[in-house]
């Protein structure tokens, strides 16, 4: 049987971290959470996750800073941004940043789960 | 401006004739005698005026830094020196500036505000979805559900629109080309343009002028009309949409194949909370109004009952 998927989620809000693990690990995925860059930089140096869900506004240092940190210790890792700004240039710096996606809050979390499916495929 | 005049008391000074001389250069009479004390120093001095003009602007007081020097002999003082500074632009200056700080602020606290609602309505719409996996409910509970996730969406709308209200937009005007900003808009919508299996024409002539202005803005008009037709269209339904100048103008114009808009209606879309979507929340095309009519251009709407709606937008070429 094929290993599980290990998905990091990255979030300063615990109800967002909690609900987001539950329909990850409820899809057959395993879940890893942080609250902030320094622990999303730990947890992904031990934990080594296949994608990253993480929001653009952390507590230290900006989404995007920590995606350029992912690429920089491992390329293989996928990242997908999330932010409440809808903005379209952030989508569009998203992308160019190099994320596999970007998602709006509040999204659907079984769109989102689609989107993990898509993106790791 | 320097005064020297003559002066009978002592301790404290009441000049009102040398306040009628220095005020006379104005256009305006001082409303009552100016009961104003002269000491050594520096003073500010606000002065009421009678001018009811002036008044209803909001104008009616004038300041003065008045500095006065008291020259004294052995019979007591013999003159005082009275130069006086009239600070009403500087006043003014910062009164504008911290209006505006205050006006900046109050836009930034809004939006920062309103950003932060975000979090708790995607932990609620997250865990209701949740909650209906785990419970085994009956139709008319999942229709409770549907209601709440509906709700939650429409509230998350009217956010984002209020928050296009104060957002920060590149605030440099640019050359901007129709075509560039239509395919743009249209990559950003792709996802819900393919899930509503909306087929998409895009025909931008040749000859198309660029336009000057703010490309933020012009972008969420194009969003904001096309999100619209969008929540019209059944599946299949079809949007297109033509982009051409005539006479140094640029129309861009939005067709669909939607049932169209009743007259009544047709009357009010561009007011503020009119809307005929369940979600809607009626500041898109009237935000989208705004924009135009700010960039020089309108924006006019074509409906025919079953046959659909045409949204056509006028904008000055930069060669106007």
């Amino acid at each position: 049987m094929k290993e599980k998927y290990r998905v990091l989620i990255v979030d300063d809000q615990p109800w967002i971290r909690d609900m987001l693990s539950e329909v990850i690990i409820s899809s057959g995925y395993l879940a890893y959470v942080a609250s902030n860059g320094v622990e999303a930089l730990e947890t992904a140096q031990k934990e080594k996750p296949d994608i990253a869900l993480v929001d653009i506004n952390l507590p230290d240092i900006s989404g995007f800073k920590l995606l350029d940190h992912f690429i920089k210790m491992s390329p293989s890792i996928k990242t997908i941004l999330m932010s409440g700004l809808s903005d379209s240039n952030i989508a569009e710096k998203a992308h160019k940043a190099g994320a596999s996606a970007f998602l709006v809050k509040p999204f659907d979390i079984f769109e989102a789960i689609e989107l993990l499916k898509k993106v790791l495929e | 401006m320097m005064e020297h005049l003559q002066v009978k008391s002592t301790e404290v000074l009441r000049y009102i004739d040398v306040y009628e001389e220095l005020f006379t250069q104005r256009s305006f009479k001082l409303k009552e005698e100016p009961l104003i004390y002269l000491k050594e120093g520096n003073h500010k001095v606000t002065i009421e005026v009678e001018n009811e003009e002036l008044k209803n602007k909001g104008e009616g007081l004038y300041s003065f830094n008045v500095n006065s020097t008291l020259l004294i002999n052995k019979n007591g003082i013999s003159s005082v020196i009275l130069s006086y500074e009239d600070i009403n632009n500087i006043i003014k200056l910062r009164e504008d500036l911290f209006k505006m700080e205050n006006l900046a602020a109050s836009g930034e606290i809004t939006a920062a505000t309103v950003h932060e609602l975000k979090n708790p309505l995607f932990s609620i719409r997250g865990f209701t979805q949740l909650l209906e996996k785990r419970l085994d409910l009956d139709d008319k509970g999942r229709e409770y559900i549907k209601i709440i996730i509906s709700e939650l969406d429409r509230m998350n709308q009217l956010l984002e629109d209020f928050l296009s209200l104060f957002k920060k937009h590149n605030k440099i005007k640019e050359i901007l080309y129709i075509d560039e900003l239509l395919e743009e808009t249209l990559s950003i919508l792709k996802p819900k343009i393919d899930k509503h299996k909306i087929t998409c024409y895009l025909n931008v002539h040749e000859d198309l002028l660029p336009l000057f202005g703010y490309k933020d803005l012009i972008k969420q008009v194009f969003l904001n009309i096309i999100l619209n037709a969008i929540d019209i269209l059944d599946k299949n339904g079809k949007i297109s949409i033509e982009a051409y100048s005539k006479n140094n103008s640029i129309f861009i114009e939005f067709q669909d194949n939607g049932p169209g808009i009743s007259k009544t209606a047709l009357n009010q879309i561009f007011d503020p909370f009119f809307t005929t979507k369940k979600n809607g929340t009626g500041l898109g095309l009237y935000i989208s109004n705004k924009i135009i009519k700010s960039h020089g251009g309108k924006i006019i709407c074509e409906t025919e009952k079953d046959l659909g709606t045409k949204i056509i937008i006028e904008l000055p070429s930069i060669s106007n």
